[in-house]
């Protein structure tokens, strides 16, 4: 978080973490679409050939002045594939809230548990607190035909009181919502510190 | 999961920083200072997290500036890691682009800030590698406040809630 007293900005943080295949590009591909041009900044993606997330993808909002404050957003994604750890690292390091993306299909199950716990083990080593962080998990691929139901997925993961958000992203389902949920919690947070 | 439950205040409040109006305008002073100096074709100031505070220049036509800061952060985190995976790292890092027309340098200015500079090639490479690390010697003394200075910001105004929640539903088409 940046807050510049001149300008009257509030810059804040969110990034999409999750395993690979979770879903996490497509959510800002569906916000960019979705959020009036005048209000985002192009989407950037560092992509491989292949063309999946080799380090981040980047899209900033911006929701116009609010009690004479500008806050801007800025979202990042992270890489989901498991030799991009360093990468993941960089990319968390300084956020102010994170959405988790979860995959509910049905051979995803570790793959959720082991970047829930490799997550955590991150903010940790930031000296940041998970329990008292601000963090929303999204179940995308709800519309999968095997899909897992999420409260399973939720309970082996441990998610415990975090807002659960069931998604279709590509659909852009949930997507809104889950944007919504990370916003006002990162806010509340801020506002619980500062104001 | 181990996970601790009660909050450390000390530690979350340790990754917010403030800057304040004087600090505001020290940055625009040293970075206007170094573009007029050099002279550059573009000068940005970003925090390590990629937001902007200074810009200025042209040539970026086609180039956002919190998309550009975004990048510049994480080309310098990049940069910084592979510094450190390689035993190469050192404090005030600069990454230098040299090219056939323009020359771009990147520096680290203290644990808060990242200095961007876009130079013709017809400038002195040294010079301007020069005036870059002077200016990222100057910004790193500035140091970020993480403890708030100017009072409220009006999180707590009327309506802040009812009026960011509106903010948010007014994104949407």
């Amino acid at each position: 978080m940046l807050i510049n007293w001149k300008l009257r900005e509030l810059n804040l943080k969110i990034v999409y973490y999750g395993p690979a295949f979770s879903g996490k590009t497509t959510n800002l591909i569906q916000i960019h679409s979705k959020v009036d041009s005048q209000k985002r900044s192009e989407l950037i993606s560092l992509k491989t050939q292949e063309d999946r997330t080799l380090y981040f993808d980047f899209l900033q909002l911006e929701l116009g002045k609010i009690n004479g404050l500008t806050p801007k957003i800025h979202l990042y994604t992270v890489p989901g594939q498991a030799n991009y750890e360093s990468s993941r690292r960089l990319v968390l390091h300084g956020a102010d809230g994170v959405v988790f993306v979860a995959d509910l299909g049905e051979d995803s199950l570790a793959a959720n548990i082991k970047a829930w716990k490799n997550m955590h083990g991150h903010l940790i080593s930031f000296g940041i607190v998970p329990a008292s962080f601000p963090m929303v998990v999204q179940f995308n691929k709800k519309d999968l035909p095997k899909a897992m139901p999420y409260e399973r997925v939720a309970d082996q993961m441990q998610v415990n009181g975090r807002p659960k958000f069931p998604a279709a992203a590509l659909q852009g389902e949930g997507v809104q919502d889950t944007l919504r949920a990370i916003i006002q919690s990162v806010m509340q947070n801020i506002t619980r510190q500062i104001a | 999961m181990n996970e601790p439950q009660e909050q450390n205040p000390t530690q979350l409040m340790q990754k917010r920083a403030f800057v304040t109006p004087a600090q505001q305008s020290a940055i625009e002073k040293i970075a206007l200072s170094l573009k007029a100096k050099t002279p550059a074709r573009f000068i940005l100031v970003a925090d390590r997290n990629g937001h902007v505070l200074v810009f200025s220049g042209d040539g970026m036509a086609n180039a956002g500036m919190a998309e550009l800061a975004a990048l510049l952060a994480g080309d310098l985190a990049a940069s910084q890691e592979i510094a450190r995976l390689t035993g190469a790292f050192q404090q005030q890092q600069l990454v230098l682009r040299e090219g056939e027309k323009q020359n771009t340098f990147l520096c680290e200015a203290g644990s808060d800030l990242v200095l961007f500079m876009q130079s013709d090639s017809e400038v002195p490479l040294g010079w301007a590698r020069l005036l870059v690390l002077e200016a990222g010697g100057q910004l790193a003394k500035m140091q970020l406040s993480s403890d708030e200075q100017e009072g409220p910001m009006g999180f707590n105004g009327d309506g802040f809630k009812q009026n960011l929640d509106e903010a948010i539903d007014g994104l949407w088409h």
